[in-house]
């Protein structure tokens, strides 16, 4: 029953990168030479150099913050805890063009030390700059995931370890951080692919990676193949860092080899060196949050003294919260049969839909947007230019998001209880109504406000497939830093963060509290 | 004094008002085993903690083989203690593999020693086999004899088993067990054992101390315990047994049961103890106790016995000799009994 609709949304979302392989087959001569020139080789080395360098800086960041935040007695400890994940939420083209207005040769920074007699600062523009907005707006992710590590860990390993005869330090590198290690790989492999597939902070920042050169070929180029063809050689990096990750996960499993209850860990004492950890966090904070919060106010004061006009933002906002919440409810009731399928039909096809469900997680947007237009040119001109198109990529790009909350909702409803349903007399629409829609309903919820809050943020697919003259937040950001207009920026920016925040405090809070009422097993 | 392998004064742990353990006195021989029972929240576990070092007390004194490990102003740290310790979870380090796993704790060693070490501590539990695995993919019994070569290897003062059993199902459990208690007997350590499974602590402990709201009941040797109970709640708590309403007076106790005579100046209401074993039924169209119900147990039967004022007595009878509910009987104690009686008022032993 859930195989039919399972097996299209399978094929839909391979549509974009099976469409480039065949049109990539069929490129000129031309385009496939442009590839192995040396330009080409400097772009991937870019590519590569700016994704290690961030990834590299990120782990340095978020592992000891998790530890700091999850295992410590670090004064205001779940302030800092929230205060750390929260960059999250600020899209990289608005960090972009908050550093570069601070930073900048000629920014907030140097006209305030321009009494000093300091009239030029040297540029942030290129690897610097794209790594640092990557770095403090991505790090978060392996901090999320080492913070869930720290959870699951169970004491009784370190405690083990302390009675056989190792002291701390000895303990946190022979049995704490190898537990850590598939956390921060994971992690690590979000902040990768998020710096590989980034647009925003490279573009602003001009460091010419695969996603900018893409970009400038698509709107610049008159043989649009160069552009498909280049699309197909980021698919292959991130093809590669995917492969790298499966490979260094290896055949040691990472899993507590008993069950039951877990304790809680005991709260390292950090004694005078809690000073140091508040410097720390505090800086991390400062630089993620505190900065661009305090330019973006900074640049909102001036745009309303000068008189900015908001009617664009009016429409820019309405369009983004109709695209993205479109997106929402399609990527959710798309997850559904997915993950029955996956859940209770496990086999081979099962496995082969859940495969082909997850092509976005890898996929660039600018790879998913142009082969998009190629396959709207070509085979579908009505849906071309329209918003259906657009909602389309994000489906593509944002259903694992939703795949991931729906199925580990689904996998929490234990067939058992179906059963019971139906032997107490419940048909299996009832039972469906009754017993499993309001056991995943919140589940599916949480996925959907999930993609909700990615959508709002995307930025290459909406500026390639969004109609003519259809602004959103997201673009109306990009377009104003672009052009350094920042007090014009500032609005859309400020609205975006604060609405896509709303469903990050929903998850949030979520978390917290099904954390806090587990938390408390301790005997 | 010094001869103890552990020795606990006056242990006590609070954690904020609620004293987890108070004043808890315990002595363990070199080689000897201890049973630590009692019900769970009873500080048993909490003991242990402060015995291997991963919390420190707010009182008294620990020392291991003569030396104060834990004090006012002493902690030595986990590592330093030279106690192993053994999980209810097992906790192998799951990215290590068996023989890494044994061989965590003789980091200190030379090259042919610890290899030498690993050696014995892999044959004595019988996994020499096994040592390239990884703890995943062994049975649970096998991790459980892993995680005791592990603790062993390093040749500990104190051996600490955290309810090593409780995972286990009854078949297994049973095999286990014997398998365990084989395996100390073999390397001759001194072991402090904790669990909430009156059956697994009479089976492996040389003595038993009964721990209850943090607070050692009674502690001695199995058959100590469990036939001379010093206390209301040690004497509840291993095995069955049954508390009928008495008053002491005048060197007598009387019970509904008859009056026994008791050699101590003790007086007051108490409560007087029965096992099963203790009561005797016969039939008797006049008796004035009444058969509730009958268990089956195979050899025995239990019956539950209600007597004239109310009281509830259960009696373990031979198959061959049969009641049924309903039946009227007449009760009385058996030519060995020997009554036991807990004040009323703290339930413990009135002499």
């Amino acid at each position: 029953m859930v195989m039919v609709p399972a097996v299209l949304v399978g094929l839909a979302m391979l549509l974009p990168i099976a469409y480039l392989a065949i049109r990539g087959a069929g490129a000129t001569t031309e385009a496939w030479e442009l590839l192995f020139r040396v330009r080409t080789l400097q772009i991937i080395g870019r590519t590569t150099l700016l994704v290690v360098v961030v990834t590299g800086f990120s782990i340095l960041l978020a592992v000891p913050l998790a530890w700091l935040t999850s295992r410590t007695d670090l004064p205001f400890r779940r302030v800092w805890s929230v205060l750390t994940a929260m960059p999250l939420v600020v899209p990289t083209f608005v960090g972009a063009f908050l550093f570069i207005s601070v930073l900048g040769p000629r920014g907030v920074l140097q006209q305030a030390l321009e009494p000093l007699g300091v009239d030029r600062l040297p540029a942030i523009y290129g690897l610097p700059g794209a790594a640092l907005v990557l770095i403090l707006l991505s790090y978060p992710y392996i901090l999320l995931t080492v913070k869930g590590a720290f959870q699951g860990l169970d004491p009784a390993l370190e405690e083990s370890a302390r009675t056989l005869g190792h002291g701390r330090m000895s303990t946190a590198f022979r049995v704490t951080l190898p537990q850590l290690r598939p956390a921060i790989i994971s992690g690590s492999l979000l902040v990768a692919l998020y710096t590989l597939s980034d647009f925003g902070a490279v573009s602003l920042m001009r460091f010419p990676t695969f996603t900018w050169v893409i970009y400038q070929q698509y709107q610049t180029a008159f043989d649009r193949s160069i552009a498909g063809v280049l699309s197909l050689a980021l698919v292959g990096m991130a093809l590669a860092i995917v492969l790298i990750d499966s490979y260094t996960r290896g055949r040691i499993r990472y899993h507590r080899t008993g069950s039951g209850a877990s304790r809680k860990a005991e709260v390292v004492r950090l004694g005078r060196w809690r000073w140091p950890a508040l410097a720390f966090a505090g800086f991390v904070v400062v630089m993620a949050l505190g900065i661009p919060a305090g330019v973006l106010l900074h640049w909102l004061v001036r745009g309303l003294l000068v008189g900015e006009p908001l009617l664009l933002l009016w429409s820019a906002t309405v369009n983004s919260l109709v695209v993205s919440g479109a997106a929402a409810f399609v990527a959710a009731v798309c997850s559904i049969p997915v993950a029955v399928m996956v859940v209770r039909h496990p086999g081979r096809l099962s496995n082969v839909i859940e495969r082909m469900s997850f092509t976005g997680f890898a996929l660039p947007g600018i790879v998913v947007a142009l082969a998009l237009v190629f396959f709207a040119v070509n085979y579908a001109r009505p849906v071309y230019q329209t918003a259906w198109l657009l909602v389309f990529a994000y489906v593509v790009l944002f259903l694992p998001a939703a795949m991931g909350a729906t199925r580990a909702a689904l996998l929490k409803v234990s067939p058992s209880l179906e059963d019971a349903a139906r032997g107490l007399g419940r048909g299996p629409l009832q039972t469906m109504r009754t017993v499993t829609a309001p056991l995943i309903v919140p589940g599916i919820l949480m996925g959907a406000a999930l993609v909700f809050l990615i959508a709002m943020k995307e930025l290459p697919a909406t500026l390639i497939l969004g109609p003519l003259g259809f602004k959103t937040l997201a673009t109306a950001v990009w377009s104003a830093s672009t052009e350094a207009f920042f007090a014009q920026a500032a609005a859309p920016a400020l609205l975006l963060i604060v609405i896509s925040s709303l469903p990050m405090a929903f998850l949030v809070t979520r978390d917290f509290g099904e954390s806090t009422s587990s938390g408390s097993d301790y005997s | 004094m010094s001869t103890f392998a552990v020795r606990c004064n006056g242990l006590t742990k609070r954690y904020g008002e609620v004293a987890a353990v108070e004043g808890v006195d315990l002595a363990v021989q070199p080689g000897e085993i201890l049973s630590i029972v009692g019900p769970s929240g009873s500080g048993k576990t909490t003991t242990l903690r402060l015995i291997a070092g991963f919390e420190s007390i707010d009182a008294g004194e620990i020392s291991l083989r003569g030396e104060v490990v834990s004090g006012l102003k002493t902690h030595v740290p986990p590592e330093r203690r030279r106690v192993g310790i053994v999980f209810q979870e097992h906790a192998l380090f799951p990215h290590k593999t068996v023989g890494e796993n044994v061989a965590f704790g003789l980091h200190k060693l030379g090259a042919s020693e610890r290899s030498e070490r690993l050696r014995e501590a892999l044959e004595l539990v019988r996994l020499t086999h096994l040592e390239r695995r990884y703890p995943h993919e062994l049975s649970g019994g096998e991790q459980q004899r892993v995680a005791l070569a592990r603790a062993l290897a390093p040749n500990p003062a104190v051996l600490l088993l955290d309810e090593p059993f409780s995972n286990l199902d009854a078949d297994l459990r049973a095999r286990i067990r014997g398998e365990v208690k084989s395996i100390l007997a073999d390397a001759g350590v001194t072991v402090v054992f904790v669990t909430h499974d009156q059956d697994d602590a009479l089976f492996m402990g040389d003595r038993i101390a009964i721990i209850n709201e943090g607070r050692i009941e009674q502690s001695g040797t199995p058959e100590q315990v469990f036939h001379e109970p010093e206390t209301r709640f040690a004497a509840g708590f291993l095995g069955v047994a049954d508390f009928l309403p008495a008053e002491y007076s005048n060197g007598t106790v009387k019970t509904e049961l008859g009056s026994f005579p008791m050699s101590g100046e003790s007086s007051g209401l108490c409560e007087v103890m029965t096992r099963p074993d203790d009561i005797e039924v016969t039939r008797s169209p006049e008796g004035s106790a009444r058969v509730l119900s009958r268990t089956f147990q195979g050899i025995s039967d239990l019956y539950v016995i209600e007597l004239p004022s109310g009281a509830v007595v259960r009696a373990e009878r031979p198959h061959h000799k049969r009641f049924e509910p309903g039946d009227s009987v007449r009760v009385t104690v058996a030519p060995h009994y020997v009554a036991r009686c807990f004040a009323q008022a703290d339930g413990k032993l009135m002499t």
